[in-house]
């Protein structure tokens, strides 16, 4: 029956029941766990963008394709995405040439196959860890809802045994069972926002790389033509 | 999947890292940027007084007049001190050169002197006489003289309780009175709060017992002394009083030990 109750964020999460308590660790552990990512896939992006920018420049500033891709293979650890592309598609062309096949289209097709395959690995890791962001947005509210919904339920039961009801009886409760929902809505904010923003951030490499991997073809069959009518 | 993890190595615990800081940085905000603790401020009351009673001068605990001191002790009168016996002295006998007469001149000089050492003897028994008689009477005025100041110290004491009685009962009488406004204000709060249905006759009186912890709250239930006679009636004033809380209770912590239960007659006047 006290009219001024303490609520500190401490005794609102401590004095919760078991089942929200639960709710709010859950809520904890999957907003760690997507800040975490959202910060991995800043860095990996950054890191991504900066190397596509700066093979795109030392590939169109006219170096020879040759030394490009010995240095590309030379040190395949510390390589872009788009060198990778271009070191699988250089490779196969090589491997073409050496092997003796003289078809313009096969070669083509061949490099723009395996281009194909190095490109789609690469996409799959850039795109990795964003479906956990996309479900983390989109069903943390509802999980922090439940701890809600769970603790005001029981807010109101205890509310039965007491034979006068005022608003200090009831907001303790209340305000304990709010804060699943802030937990929620804090781990779903930041998710929604990064995956959208990263989504976007990979649509454009992908069309960097696509647009890349036409016209590196085009280079290639024009290799290719001198040699054939040679 | 291998490649995955090459791209992400370096940065993984880095990501952690943050991610950890941020949570931090927020939980901090959280505890220290958000005032938790609410200040309940007491609802602000005020008295309405027609005139300024009279009782207020009463209020005011009269201070004890303080008594006038009692007499000074009248010095011990000193008691006149006996003058020193002085024998006087024996004169000499004036020597008479003739010789002839010598014998009977001698006889009549310690004749003489016998008389005159008598006389004084007889003059010293009476002084001693006067001597002892003053002593005496001064030793009964002295007796006197203390068993009047007794009497005056008693006088003093007596009026001293008086006084002291008298203020008692000022300080009560004001206590009362101050009781009886705080009753006043308690029943104001409580009609204030109470909504009396419609059809309950004037003039209805319920009579309650009510237990208050030091905080104004009230310990149900309220134990009803005697009924109004008419229900619904009883039941609003009963409402209001729960609705009341905190009780205004006076600061006076002594006061307020007065108002542990309070009984308080609830009269129903349109």
């Amino acid at each position: 029956m006290n009219v001024t109750t303490d609520i500190s964020l401490v005794s609102l999460v401590s004095n919760a029941s078991v089942l929200v308590q639960i709710v709010m660790g859950l809520l904890l552990v999957v907003s760690l766990m997507s800040w975490s990512y959202i910060f991995m896939k800043m860095l990996t992006l950054r890191r991504a963008r900066a190397q596509t920018t700066q093979f795109e420049e030392s590939f169109w500033s006219g170096t020879d394709l040759n030394t490009l891709y010995q240095r590309t293979a030379a040190n395949s650890a510390d390589t872009g995405s788009l060198e990778r592309i271009f070191e699988a598609g250089f490779r196969e062309f090589l491997r073409h040439r050496t092997g003796g096949a003289m078809d313009a289209t096969a070669i083509t097709s061949g490099v723009q196959r395996a281009m194909k395959a190095t490109y789609q690995r690469e996409m799959d890791a850039l795109e990795a860890h964003l479906a956990f962001l996309a479900t983390v947005g989109s069903v943390s509210p509802y999980v922090g809802l439940f701890g809600t919904v769970w603790g005001i339920m029981n807010a109101f039961r205890g509310l039965a045994n007491v034979g006068q009801a005022t608003l200090a009886h009831v907001a303790p409760g209340i305000a304990e069972a709010l804060v699943a929902t802030a937990m929620g809505l804090f781990a779903a904010i930041p998710a929604v926002v990064a995956y959208n923003r990263y989504a976007h951030e990979i649509d454009r490499l992908a069309i960097r790389f696509e647009s890349f991997m036409e016209e590196f073809s085009n280079i290639l069959q024009r290799q290719v033509k001198p040699q054939n009518g040679r | 999947m291998i490649r995955e993890l090459s791209a992400e190595r370096g940065v993984r615990p880095w990501a952690w890292l943050m991610a950890l800081a941020v949570h931090l940085v927020f939980v901090v905000v959280l505890v220290f940027g958000v005032a938790w603790h609410q200040k309940v401020t007491p609802p602000m009351q005020a008295e309405l007084w027609d005139n300024i009673p009279a009782p207020a001068t009463v209020t005011r605990p009269v201070p004890p007049t303080p008594l006038p001191p009692p007499p000074p002790p009248p010095a011990p009168v000193k008691a006149p001190e006996p003058p020193p016996p002085t024998p006087a002295p024996p004169k000499p006998a004036p020597v008479k050169t003739p010789a002839a007469a010598d014998i009977n001149l001698k006889k009549k000089a310690e004749e003489k002197k016998a008389a005159e050492k008598k006389a004084a003897e007889r003059k010293l028994a009476k002084k001693r006489e006067r001597e002892l008689a003053e002593e005496i009477r001064q030793q009964r005025a002295a007796a006197l003289k203390e068993e009047e100041q007794d009497q005056a110290r008693r006088e003093a004491e007596e009026a001293r309780r008086r006084q002291a009685a008298l203020v008692a009962k000022a300080a009560q009488k004001a206590k009362a009175a101050l009781i009886d406004r705080y009753k006043l204000a308690i029943i104001n709060k409580i009609k204030a709060n109470t909504d009396v249905p419609e059809g309950v006759p004037d003039g209805l009186t319920l009579e309650v017992d009510i237990t208050v912890l030091p905080t104004g709250e009230i310990l149900t239930p309220v134990k009803v002394v005697k009924s109004s006679g008419n229900a619904p009636y009883d039941q609003a004033v009963l409402r209001g009083i729960m609705r009341s809380q905190p009780l205004p209770l006076p600061t006076d912590p002594e006061l307020r030990r007065d108002f542990r239960t309070t009984h308080l007659q609830l009269k129903h006047e349109k």
